[in-house]
Protein backbone atom coordinates (compact mmCIF):
# COMPACT_ATOMS: atom_id res chain seq x y z
CA UNK A 1 0.00 0.00 0.00
CA UNK A 2 2.78 2.36 0.99
CA UNK A 3 6.46 1.85 0.37
CA UNK A 4 9.14 4.28 1.43
CA UNK A 5 12.70 3.81 0.30
CA UNK A 6 15.80 5.74 1.34
CA UNK A 7 13.92 8.97 1.93
CA UNK A 8 15.89 12.00 3.09
CA UNK A 9 14.63 15.46 3.93
CA UNK A 10 16.69 18.43 5.06
CA UNK A 11 15.61 21.75 6.48
CA UNK A 12 18.68 23.88 5.94
CA UNK A 13 21.38 21.84 7.60
CA UNK A 14 18.98 19.98 9.87
CA UNK A 15 18.49 16.42 8.68
CA UNK A 16 14.83 15.86 9.43
CA UNK A 17 14.79 12.46 7.74
CA UNK A 18 17.83 10.34 7.02
CA UNK A 19 17.58 7.32 4.75
CA UNK A 20 14.17 6.21 5.97
CA UNK A 21 12.76 2.99 4.51
CA UNK A 22 9.70 0.96 5.45
CA UNK A 23 6.52 -0.39 3.94
CA UNK A 24 2.96 -0.66 5.11
CA UNK A 25 0.59 -3.41 4.02
CA UNK A 26 -3.10 -2.95 3.27
CA UNK A 27 -5.27 -3.19 6.39
CA UNK A 28 -2.45 -2.68 8.86
CA UNK A 29 -2.27 -0.29 11.78
CA UNK A 30 1.27 0.99 11.54
CA UNK A 31 2.81 3.09 14.28
CA UNK A 32 5.53 5.70 13.80
CA UNK A 33 7.06 6.51 17.17
CA UNK A 34 9.74 8.90 18.30
CA UNK A 35 10.44 11.79 20.62
CA UNK A 36 9.45 15.27 19.53
CA UNK A 37 11.62 16.51 16.70
CA UNK A 38 12.36 12.98 15.52
CA UNK A 39 10.84 13.66 12.11
CA UNK A 40 7.63 11.66 12.55
CA UNK A 41 5.24 14.38 11.41
CA UNK A 42 7.50 15.35 8.52
CA UNK A 43 7.55 11.74 7.39
CA UNK A 44 3.76 11.49 7.60
CA UNK A 45 3.34 14.68 5.56
CA UNK A 46 5.66 13.38 2.86
CA UNK A 47 3.21 10.54 2.28
CA UNK A 48 0.39 12.80 1.11
CA UNK A 49 2.62 15.43 -0.44
CA UNK A 50 2.04 18.15 2.17
CA UNK A 51 5.79 18.08 2.63
CA UNK A 52 8.40 17.49 -0.05
CA UNK A 53 11.27 15.08 0.34
CA UNK A 54 14.77 15.50 -1.01
CA UNK A 55 15.78 12.09 -2.23
CA UNK A 56 14.45 8.55 -2.18
CA UNK A 57 11.10 7.25 -3.33
CA UNK A 58 7.68 7.14 -1.73
CA UNK A 59 5.04 5.08 -3.46
CA UNK A 60 1.49 5.30 -2.17
CA UNK A 61 -1.14 3.06 -3.77
CA UNK A 62 1.27 2.46 -6.62
CA UNK A 63 2.03 6.13 -7.34
CA UNK A 64 5.30 7.96 -6.78
CA UNK A 65 4.31 10.97 -4.69
CA UNK A 66 7.10 13.30 -5.86
CA UNK A 67 6.18 12.72 -9.49
CA UNK A 68 2.58 13.85 -9.17
CA UNK A 69 1.20 17.05 -10.69
CA UNK A 70 -1.21 19.26 -8.82
CA UNK A 71 -4.38 17.49 -9.93
CA UNK A 72 -2.92 14.02 -9.43
CA UNK A 73 -1.83 15.04 -5.96
CA UNK A 74 -5.37 16.19 -5.14
CA UNK A 75 -6.59 12.83 -6.38
CA UNK A 76 -4.08 11.00 -4.18
CA UNK A 77 -5.13 13.06 -1.15
CA UNK A 78 -8.73 12.18 -1.83
CA UNK A 79 -7.79 8.60 -1.06
CA UNK A 80 -5.94 9.48 2.16
CA UNK A 81 -7.68 11.00 5.18
CA UNK A 82 -5.68 12.90 7.78
CA UNK A 83 -6.31 13.41 11.51
CA UNK A 84 -4.53 16.15 13.48
CA UNK A 85 -3.36 16.62 17.05
CA UNK A 86 -5.22 19.92 17.41
CA UNK A 87 -8.11 18.68 15.29
CA UNK A 88 -7.98 21.37 12.57
CA UNK A 89 -11.70 22.04 12.68
CA UNK A 90 -13.38 25.18 11.39
CA UNK A 91 -14.78 27.12 14.33
CA UNK A 92 -17.34 28.89 12.19
CA UNK A 93 -18.89 25.67 10.90
CA UNK A 94 -20.97 23.33 13.02
CA UNK A 95 -20.26 19.62 13.50
CA UNK A 96 -22.11 18.37 10.43
CA UNK A 97 -20.68 21.14 8.24
CA UNK A 98 -17.16 20.26 9.31
CA UNK A 99 -17.72 16.62 8.43
CA UNK A 100 -19.28 17.62 5.10
CA UNK A 101 -16.41 19.96 4.23
CA UNK A 102 -14.35 17.50 2.09
CA UNK A 103 -17.57 16.54 0.32
CA UNK A 104 -18.15 20.23 -0.51
CA UNK A 105 -14.63 20.58 -1.80
CA UNK A 106 -15.17 17.63 -4.12
CA UNK A 107 -18.64 18.86 -5.10
CA UNK A 108 -20.52 15.77 -3.96
CA UNK A 109 -24.27 16.26 -4.68
CA UNK A 110 -26.16 17.60 -1.68
CA UNK A 111 -28.38 14.64 -0.84
CA UNK A 112 -25.57 12.09 -1.23
CA UNK A 113 -23.41 14.30 0.99
CA UNK A 114 -26.12 14.55 3.65
CA UNK A 115 -26.53 10.79 3.74
CA UNK A 116 -22.76 10.35 4.00
CA UNK A 117 -22.52 12.83 6.87
CA UNK A 118 -25.21 10.92 8.81
CA UNK A 119 -23.32 7.66 8.27
CA UNK A 120 -20.08 9.21 9.45
CA UNK A 121 -21.59 10.84 12.52
CA UNK A 122 -23.07 7.46 13.36
CA UNK A 123 -19.67 5.75 13.02
CA UNK A 124 -18.04 8.20 15.42
CA UNK A 125 -21.04 8.35 17.75
CA UNK A 126 -21.88 12.05 17.39
CA UNK A 127 -25.27 11.89 15.68
CA UNK A 128 -26.88 13.79 18.54
CA UNK A 129 -24.48 16.71 18.18
CA UNK A 130 -24.76 17.26 14.44
CA UNK A 131 -25.78 20.90 14.82
CA UNK A 132 -23.41 21.61 17.72
CA UNK A 133 -20.80 24.35 17.62
CA UNK A 134 -17.21 23.17 17.63
CA UNK A 135 -16.24 25.34 20.58
CA UNK A 136 -18.83 23.62 22.75
CA UNK A 137 -17.35 20.16 22.21
CA UNK A 138 -14.91 18.33 24.45
CA UNK A 139 -11.47 17.39 23.12
CA UNK A 140 -12.54 13.80 22.50
CA UNK A 141 -15.63 14.93 20.61
CA UNK A 142 -13.55 17.33 18.52
CA UNK A 143 -11.25 14.49 17.55
CA UNK A 144 -14.28 12.36 16.63
CA UNK A 145 -15.38 15.13 14.29
CA UNK A 146 -11.84 15.22 12.88
CA UNK A 147 -11.92 11.47 12.28
CA UNK A 148 -15.37 11.61 10.68
CA UNK A 149 -14.13 14.37 8.36
CA UNK A 150 -11.01 12.35 7.46
CA UNK A 151 -13.26 9.42 6.51
CA UNK A 152 -15.70 11.50 4.49
CA UNK A 153 -14.28 10.63 1.07
CA UNK A 154 -13.97 6.92 1.99
CA UNK A 155 -10.16 6.89 1.94
CA UNK A 156 -8.17 3.67 1.91
CA UNK A 157 -5.53 5.16 4.20
CA UNK A 158 -5.89 7.23 7.35
CA UNK A 159 -2.87 9.31 8.42
CA UNK A 160 -3.06 10.19 12.11
CA UNK A 161 -0.68 12.83 13.43
CA UNK A 162 -0.57 12.58 17.23
CA UNK A 163 -4.35 12.12 17.34
CA UNK A 164 -4.47 11.49 21.08
CA UNK A 165 -1.64 13.69 22.34
CA UNK A 166 -3.96 16.52 23.34
CA UNK A 167 -6.40 14.23 25.14
CA UNK A 168 -6.68 12.82 28.65
CA UNK A 169 -6.02 9.08 29.21
CA UNK A 170 -9.65 7.92 29.24
CA UNK A 171 -10.45 9.88 26.07
CA UNK A 172 -7.25 8.61 24.46
CA UNK A 173 -8.40 5.08 25.13
CA UNK A 174 -11.79 5.69 23.50
CA UNK A 175 -10.27 7.39 20.44
CA UNK A 176 -7.79 4.53 20.00
CA UNK A 177 -10.71 2.11 20.31
CA UNK A 178 -12.53 4.03 17.59
CA UNK A 179 -9.50 3.91 15.29
CA UNK A 180 -9.26 0.16 15.90
CA UNK A 181 -12.94 -0.28 15.00
CA UNK A 182 -12.50 1.78 11.84
CA UNK A 183 -9.54 -0.37 10.84
CA UNK A 184 -11.46 -3.60 11.47
CA UNK A 185 -14.87 -2.64 10.13
CA UNK A 186 -13.98 -0.43 7.19
CA UNK A 187 -10.65 -2.04 6.28
CA UNK A 188 -8.87 1.32 6.39
CA UNK A 189 -5.09 1.16 6.63
CA UNK A 190 -3.98 3.40 9.48
CA UNK A 191 -0.67 5.16 10.06
CA UNK A 192 -0.40 6.43 13.60
CA UNK A 193 2.28 8.96 14.48
CA UNK A 194 2.69 9.37 18.22
CA UNK A 195 5.14 9.76 21.06
CA UNK A 196 2.84 7.83 23.38
CA UNK A 197 4.16 4.28 23.68
CA UNK A 198 0.87 3.25 25.28
CA UNK A 199 -1.07 4.20 22.17
CA UNK A 200 1.23 2.10 20.01
CA UNK A 201 0.99 -0.94 22.24
CA UNK A 202 -2.76 -0.56 22.34
CA UNK A 203 -3.54 -0.77 18.63
CA UNK A 204 -0.53 -1.02 16.33
CA UNK A 205 0.30 -4.21 14.44
CA UNK A 206 3.75 -2.99 13.56
CA UNK A 207 5.82 -0.05 14.62
CA UNK A 208 8.66 2.06 13.28
CA UNK A 209 10.97 3.80 15.75
CA UNK A 210 12.44 7.11 14.58
CA UNK A 211 15.27 8.85 16.33
CA UNK A 212 16.56 12.16 15.00
CA UNK A 213 15.37 11.36 11.51
CA UNK A 214 16.84 7.87 11.44
CA UNK A 215 15.03 4.55 11.67
CA UNK A 216 16.25 2.77 14.79
CA UNK A 217 13.88 -0.14 14.70
CA UNK A 218 10.92 -1.59 12.90
CA UNK A 219 8.92 -4.68 13.58
CA UNK A 220 5.89 -6.28 15.16
CA UNK A 221 4.79 -4.29 18.21
CA UNK A 222 5.21 -7.20 20.63
CA UNK A 223 8.71 -7.91 19.39
CA UNK A 224 9.80 -4.31 19.61
CA UNK A 225 8.55 -3.81 23.14
CA UNK A 226 9.08 -7.24 24.67
CA UNK A 227 12.50 -8.04 23.30
CA UNK A 228 13.95 -4.78 22.03
CA UNK A 229 17.32 -4.64 20.34
CA UNK A 230 19.97 -2.65 22.23
CA UNK A 231 19.42 0.57 20.30
CA UNK A 232 15.66 0.40 20.77
CA UNK A 233 16.04 -0.11 24.47
CA UNK A 234 16.38 3.43 25.67
CA UNK A 235 13.35 4.20 23.60
CA UNK A 236 10.94 1.70 24.93
CA UNK A 237 12.24 1.26 28.45
CA UNK A 238 10.71 2.97 31.44
CA UNK A 239 12.94 4.41 34.09
CA UNK A 240 12.98 2.80 37.50
CA UNK A 241 15.06 3.65 40.52
CA UNK A 242 17.07 0.56 41.34
CA UNK A 243 18.73 -0.40 44.59
CA UNK A 244 22.46 0.20 44.70
CA UNK A 245 23.53 -3.43 44.88
CA UNK A 246 21.70 -6.23 43.15
CA UNK A 247 20.77 -7.16 39.63
CA UNK A 248 17.49 -6.12 38.11
CA UNK A 249 15.47 -8.76 36.32
CA UNK A 250 12.45 -7.89 34.24
CA UNK A 251 9.92 -10.66 33.98
CA UNK A 252 6.88 -10.69 31.69
CA UNK A 253 3.81 -12.70 32.63
CA UNK A 254 0.87 -13.69 30.47
CA UNK A 255 -2.43 -12.59 31.98
CA UNK A 256 -3.33 -15.97 33.41
CA UNK A 257 -0.15 -16.12 35.48
CA UNK A 258 -0.06 -13.94 38.54
CA UNK A 259 3.40 -12.40 38.71
CA UNK A 260 3.66 -11.82 42.43
CA UNK A 261 2.92 -15.41 43.40
CA UNK A 262 5.38 -16.86 40.89
CA UNK A 263 8.12 -14.65 42.20
CA UNK A 264 7.39 -15.23 45.86
CA UNK A 265 7.18 -18.97 45.27
CA UNK A 266 10.51 -18.74 43.51
CA UNK A 267 11.96 -16.92 46.51
CA UNK A 268 10.72 -19.69 48.82
CA UNK A 269 11.92 -22.49 46.54
CA UNK A 270 15.36 -20.98 46.06
CA UNK A 271 15.55 -19.55 49.57
CA UNK A 272 16.59 -16.11 48.36
CA UNK A 273 15.50 -12.56 49.02
CA UNK A 274 14.35 -10.10 46.38
CA UNK A 275 12.84 -6.66 46.28
CA UNK A 276 10.32 -5.27 43.84
CA UNK A 277 11.60 -2.33 41.80
CA UNK A 278 8.56 -1.78 39.65
CA UNK A 279 5.71 -3.44 37.89
CA UNK A 280 2.78 -2.74 35.63
CA UNK A 281 0.16 -4.16 33.36
CA UNK A 282 0.47 -3.39 29.69
CA UNK A 283 -2.07 -3.90 27.05
CA UNK A 284 -0.97 -5.20 23.66
CA UNK A 285 -4.01 -4.96 21.43
CA UNK A 286 -6.09 -7.88 22.70
CA UNK A 287 -3.74 -9.31 25.28
CA UNK A 288 -2.67 -7.99 28.63
CA UNK A 289 0.82 -8.65 29.87
CA UNK A 290 2.10 -8.09 33.36
CA UNK A 291 5.65 -6.92 34.02
CA UNK A 292 7.56 -7.13 37.23
CA UNK A 293 11.03 -5.78 37.76
CA UNK A 294 12.75 -7.34 40.74
CA UNK A 295 16.18 -6.90 42.19
CA UNK A 296 18.13 -9.94 43.37
CA UNK A 297 21.63 -10.43 44.76
CA UNK A 298 24.20 -11.04 42.01
CA UNK A 299 25.11 -14.47 43.43
CA UNK A 300 21.46 -15.58 43.16
CA UNK A 301 21.10 -14.59 39.53
CA UNK A 302 22.00 -17.94 38.08
CA UNK A 303 19.42 -19.77 40.14
CA UNK A 304 16.74 -17.18 39.31
CA UNK A 305 17.54 -17.44 35.62
CA UNK A 306 17.17 -21.20 35.67
CA UNK A 307 13.94 -21.02 37.66
CA UNK A 308 12.26 -18.46 35.37
CA UNK A 309 13.34 -20.23 32.19
CA UNK A 310 11.99 -23.45 33.67
CA UNK A 311 8.61 -21.73 34.04
CA UNK A 312 8.81 -20.65 30.38
CA UNK A 313 8.54 -16.98 31.27
CA UNK A 314 10.02 -14.16 29.20
CA UNK A 315 12.66 -12.46 31.29
CA UNK A 316 15.79 -10.42 30.94
CA UNK A 317 18.45 -8.80 33.03
CA UNK A 318 18.35 -5.04 32.86
CA UNK A 319 21.71 -3.52 33.47
CA UNK A 320 20.92 0.01 32.47
CA UNK A 321 18.16 0.89 34.90
CA UNK A 322 18.76 4.50 35.70
CA UNK B 1 -24.97 76.31 13.37
CA UNK B 2 -26.95 73.05 13.45
CA UNK B 3 -27.15 73.03 9.69
CA UNK B 4 -23.37 73.44 9.48
CA UNK B 5 -22.90 70.66 12.00
CA UNK B 6 -25.21 68.34 10.04
CA UNK B 7 -23.50 69.00 6.73
CA UNK B 8 -20.08 68.56 8.35
CA UNK B 9 -21.24 65.22 9.77
CA UNK B 10 -22.45 64.17 6.31
CA UNK B 11 -19.05 65.15 4.87
CA UNK B 12 -17.19 63.16 7.50
CA UNK B 13 -19.34 60.10 6.99
CA UNK B 14 -18.89 60.38 3.23
CA UNK B 15 -15.08 60.65 3.42
CA UNK B 16 -14.72 57.95 6.06
CA UNK B 17 -17.04 55.42 4.44
CA UNK B 18 -15.61 55.89 0.95
CA UNK B 19 -11.98 55.72 2.06
CA UNK B 20 -12.70 52.77 4.38
CA UNK B 21 -14.33 50.96 1.49
CA UNK B 22 -11.48 51.55 -0.95
CA UNK B 23 -8.69 50.93 1.54
CA UNK B 24 -10.31 47.67 2.67
CA UNK B 25 -10.64 46.48 -0.93
CA UNK B 26 -7.02 47.30 -1.83
CA UNK B 27 -5.64 46.33 1.57
CA UNK B 28 -7.44 43.00 1.52
CA UNK B 29 -6.02 42.09 -1.88
CA UNK B 30 -2.54 43.10 -0.71
CA UNK B 31 -2.93 41.10 2.50
CA UNK B 32 -3.98 37.97 0.61
CA UNK B 33 -1.02 38.41 -1.74
CA UNK B 34 1.39 38.80 1.18
CA UNK B 35 0.01 35.74 2.97
CA UNK B 36 0.20 33.62 -0.20
CA UNK B 37 3.74 34.61 -1.12
CA UNK B 38 5.32 34.59 2.33
CA UNK B 39 7.86 31.87 3.10
CA UNK B 40 5.85 28.81 4.07
CA UNK B 41 2.72 30.23 2.41
CA UNK B 42 0.69 28.42 -0.22
CA UNK B 43 2.62 30.03 -3.11
CA UNK B 44 5.96 31.10 -1.63
CA UNK B 45 7.64 33.83 -3.67
CA UNK B 46 10.41 35.63 -1.84
CA UNK B 47 10.81 38.46 -4.38
CA UNK B 48 7.11 39.36 -4.51
CA UNK B 49 6.76 39.11 -0.76
CA UNK B 50 9.78 41.28 -0.02
CA UNK B 51 8.56 43.90 -2.50
CA UNK B 52 5.05 44.03 -1.03
CA UNK B 53 6.40 44.11 2.49
CA UNK B 54 8.72 46.98 1.63
CA UNK B 55 6.02 49.07 -0.06
CA UNK B 56 3.66 48.57 2.86
CA UNK B 57 6.30 49.63 5.38
CA UNK B 58 7.35 52.53 3.22
CA UNK B 59 3.84 53.97 2.87
CA UNK B 60 3.20 53.45 6.55
CA UNK B 61 6.25 55.52 7.48
CA UNK B 62 4.89 58.71 5.89
CA UNK B 63 3.25 61.15 8.30
CA UNK B 64 -0.25 61.62 6.90
CA UNK B 65 0.06 65.37 6.37
CA UNK B 66 3.22 64.91 4.31
CA UNK B 67 1.73 62.03 2.33
CA UNK B 68 -1.30 64.14 1.55
CA UNK B 69 0.86 66.87 0.05
CA UNK B 70 3.22 64.47 -1.68
CA UNK B 71 0.45 62.77 -3.66
CA UNK B 72 -1.39 65.92 -4.73
CA UNK B 73 -0.64 65.19 -8.42
CA UNK B 74 -2.23 61.74 -8.05
CA UNK B 75 -5.21 63.25 -6.23
CA UNK B 76 -5.66 65.80 -8.99
CA UNK B 77 -5.43 63.08 -11.62
CA UNK B 78 -8.01 60.82 -9.93
CA UNK B 79 -10.45 63.35 -8.48
CA UNK B 80 -9.93 66.21 -10.93
CA UNK B 81 -9.12 68.57 -8.06
CA UNK B 82 -6.95 68.50 -4.97
CA UNK B 83 -9.32 70.25 -2.57
CA UNK B 84 -12.63 69.25 -1.04
CA UNK B 85 -14.11 66.15 0.52
CA UNK B 86 -14.09 63.99 -2.60
CA UNK B 87 -10.45 64.83 -3.30
CA UNK B 88 -9.41 63.98 0.25
CA UNK B 89 -10.71 60.41 -0.23
CA UNK B 90 -7.60 59.76 -2.36
CA UNK B 91 -4.94 60.52 0.29
CA UNK B 92 -7.09 58.93 2.99
CA UNK B 93 -7.27 55.70 0.97
CA UNK B 94 -3.57 55.75 0.14
CA UNK B 95 -2.69 56.27 3.79
CA UNK B 96 -5.04 53.60 5.12
CA UNK B 97 -4.43 50.85 2.54
CA UNK B 98 -1.02 49.68 3.83
CA UNK B 99 -2.33 49.78 7.37
CA UNK B 100 -5.34 47.66 6.37
CA UNK B 101 -3.03 45.27 4.51
CA UNK B 102 -0.94 44.82 7.64
CA UNK B 103 -3.75 44.19 10.08
CA UNK B 104 -5.73 41.92 7.74
CA UNK B 105 -2.51 40.01 7.08
CA UNK B 106 -2.29 39.54 10.85
CA UNK B 107 -5.85 38.27 11.01
CA UNK B 108 -5.29 35.83 8.14
CA UNK B 109 -2.12 34.54 9.77
CA UNK B 110 -4.06 34.07 12.97
CA UNK B 111 -6.06 31.25 11.38
CA UNK B 112 -5.17 27.88 12.92
CA UNK B 113 -2.51 26.36 10.59
CA UNK B 114 -3.97 22.91 11.28
CA UNK B 115 -7.23 23.97 9.63
CA UNK B 116 -5.34 25.06 6.53
CA UNK B 117 -3.38 21.83 6.49
CA UNK B 118 -6.57 19.84 7.00
CA UNK B 119 -8.13 21.49 3.95
CA UNK B 120 -5.06 20.70 1.87
CA UNK B 121 -4.98 17.14 3.22
CA UNK B 122 -8.27 16.27 1.55
CA UNK B 123 -7.45 17.96 -1.69
CA UNK B 124 -8.76 21.55 -1.42
CA UNK B 125 -7.34 23.86 -4.10
CA UNK B 126 -5.32 26.91 -3.09
CA UNK B 127 -8.24 29.23 -3.86
CA UNK B 128 -10.56 27.10 -1.77
CA UNK B 129 -8.05 27.25 1.06
CA UNK B 130 -7.69 31.03 0.86
CA UNK B 131 -11.37 31.94 0.63
CA UNK B 132 -13.06 28.87 2.07
CA UNK B 133 -10.76 28.58 5.06
CA UNK B 134 -8.52 31.57 5.74
CA UNK B 135 -10.89 34.39 4.89
CA UNK B 136 -13.90 32.56 6.28
CA UNK B 137 -12.27 31.73 9.59
CA UNK B 138 -10.72 35.20 9.87
CA UNK B 139 -13.94 37.11 9.10
CA UNK B 140 -14.84 38.00 12.71
CA UNK B 141 -11.33 39.32 13.20
CA UNK B 142 -11.35 41.17 9.85
CA UNK B 143 -14.56 42.94 10.86
CA UNK B 144 -12.82 44.24 13.97
CA UNK B 145 -9.92 45.32 11.75
CA UNK B 146 -12.31 47.31 9.57
CA UNK B 147 -13.76 49.06 12.63
CA UNK B 148 -10.23 50.03 13.71
CA UNK B 149 -9.49 51.42 10.25
CA UNK B 150 -12.74 53.38 10.10
CA UNK B 151 -12.05 54.94 13.50
CA UNK B 152 -8.52 55.85 12.41
CA UNK B 153 -9.91 57.38 9.25
CA UNK B 154 -12.25 59.58 11.29
CA UNK B 155 -9.11 61.02 12.87
CA UNK B 156 -7.25 61.30 9.57
CA UNK B 157 -10.22 63.01 7.92
CA UNK B 158 -9.84 65.88 10.39
CA UNK B 159 -6.28 66.34 9.18
CA UNK B 160 -7.50 66.33 5.61
CA UNK B 161 -9.24 69.57 6.57
CA UNK B 162 -5.85 71.21 6.44
CA UNK B 163 -5.92 70.73 2.67
CA UNK B 164 -9.47 71.86 2.21
CA UNK B 165 -11.38 68.67 2.96
CA UNK B 166 -14.64 69.31 4.79
CA UNK B 167 -16.15 67.51 7.74
CA UNK B 168 -16.35 67.73 11.49
CA UNK B 169 -12.61 68.14 11.93
CA UNK B 170 -12.67 71.06 9.53
CA UNK B 171 -15.55 72.61 11.46
CA UNK B 172 -13.76 72.23 14.78
CA UNK B 173 -10.59 73.83 13.42
CA UNK B 174 -12.22 76.69 11.52
CA UNK B 175 -14.71 77.82 14.15
CA UNK B 176 -13.29 76.47 17.33
CA UNK B 177 -9.58 77.05 16.80
CA UNK B 178 -9.37 79.94 14.32
CA UNK B 179 -12.42 81.91 15.49
CA UNK B 180 -12.47 80.97 19.18
CA UNK B 181 -16.05 79.68 18.99
CA UNK B 182 -15.60 77.08 21.66
CA UNK B 183 -19.21 75.85 21.57
CA UNK B 184 -18.96 74.75 17.93
CA UNK B 185 -15.69 73.01 18.64
CA UNK B 186 -17.23 71.18 21.60
CA UNK B 187 -20.27 70.14 19.57
CA UNK B 188 -18.08 68.88 16.72
CA UNK B 189 -16.06 66.85 19.15
CA UNK B 190 -19.16 65.39 20.79
CA UNK B 191 -20.47 64.34 17.40
CA UNK B 192 -17.07 62.81 16.60
CA UNK B 193 -17.14 60.88 19.87
CA UNK B 194 -20.58 59.51 19.02
CA UNK B 195 -19.47 58.55 15.50
CA UNK B 196 -16.41 56.70 16.79
CA UNK B 197 -18.45 54.91 19.46
CA UNK B 198 -21.03 53.82 16.90
CA UNK B 199 -18.39 52.49 14.49
CA UNK B 200 -16.58 50.53 17.18
CA UNK B 201 -19.75 49.13 18.76
CA UNK B 202 -21.17 48.04 15.43
CA UNK B 203 -17.88 46.33 14.59
CA UNK B 204 -17.69 44.54 17.93
CA UNK B 205 -21.31 43.43 17.80
CA UNK B 206 -21.10 42.17 14.22
CA UNK B 207 -17.87 40.34 14.90
CA UNK B 208 -19.33 38.65 17.96
CA UNK B 209 -22.52 37.75 16.19
CA UNK B 210 -20.93 35.80 13.35
CA UNK B 211 -18.15 34.23 15.38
Amino acid sequence: MISVEHVCRNFGNLNALRDVSFSVARGEIFGIVGHSGAGKSTLLRCLNGLERYGSGTIRVMGREVAGLGEEELRDLRRGMGMVFQNFGLMERKNVAENVAWPLDVWKVPRDAAERRVEELLDIVGLSSKRAGRIRNLSGGEKQRVGIARALALSPGILLCDEPTSALDPATTESILGLLGDINRNLGVTILLVTHQMEAVKRICDRVLLLDRGRVCGCGRTEDVFLSPSPEMKRFVRDDYASPEEGVCVRVAFPREVAGESVVSRMARDLAIDFCVVGGRLERYRDTVLGFLIISVRPEDLEGVAGYLSGKRLLWEVIDDVA
Amino acid sequence: MWRELASALADTLYMVSASTFFSVVFGFVTAVAMVLTRPGGLRPNAAAHTALDLVVNLLRSFPFVILMIAIIPLTRFLAGTSIGSTASIVPLTVAATPFVARIIEGSLLGVDPDVIEAARSFGARDLQVVFGVMVREATPSIILDIAIVAVNLVGYSAMAAALGGGGLGDLAIRYGYNRFQTDIMVYSIIVLIVVVQLIQRTGTLLSRKIR
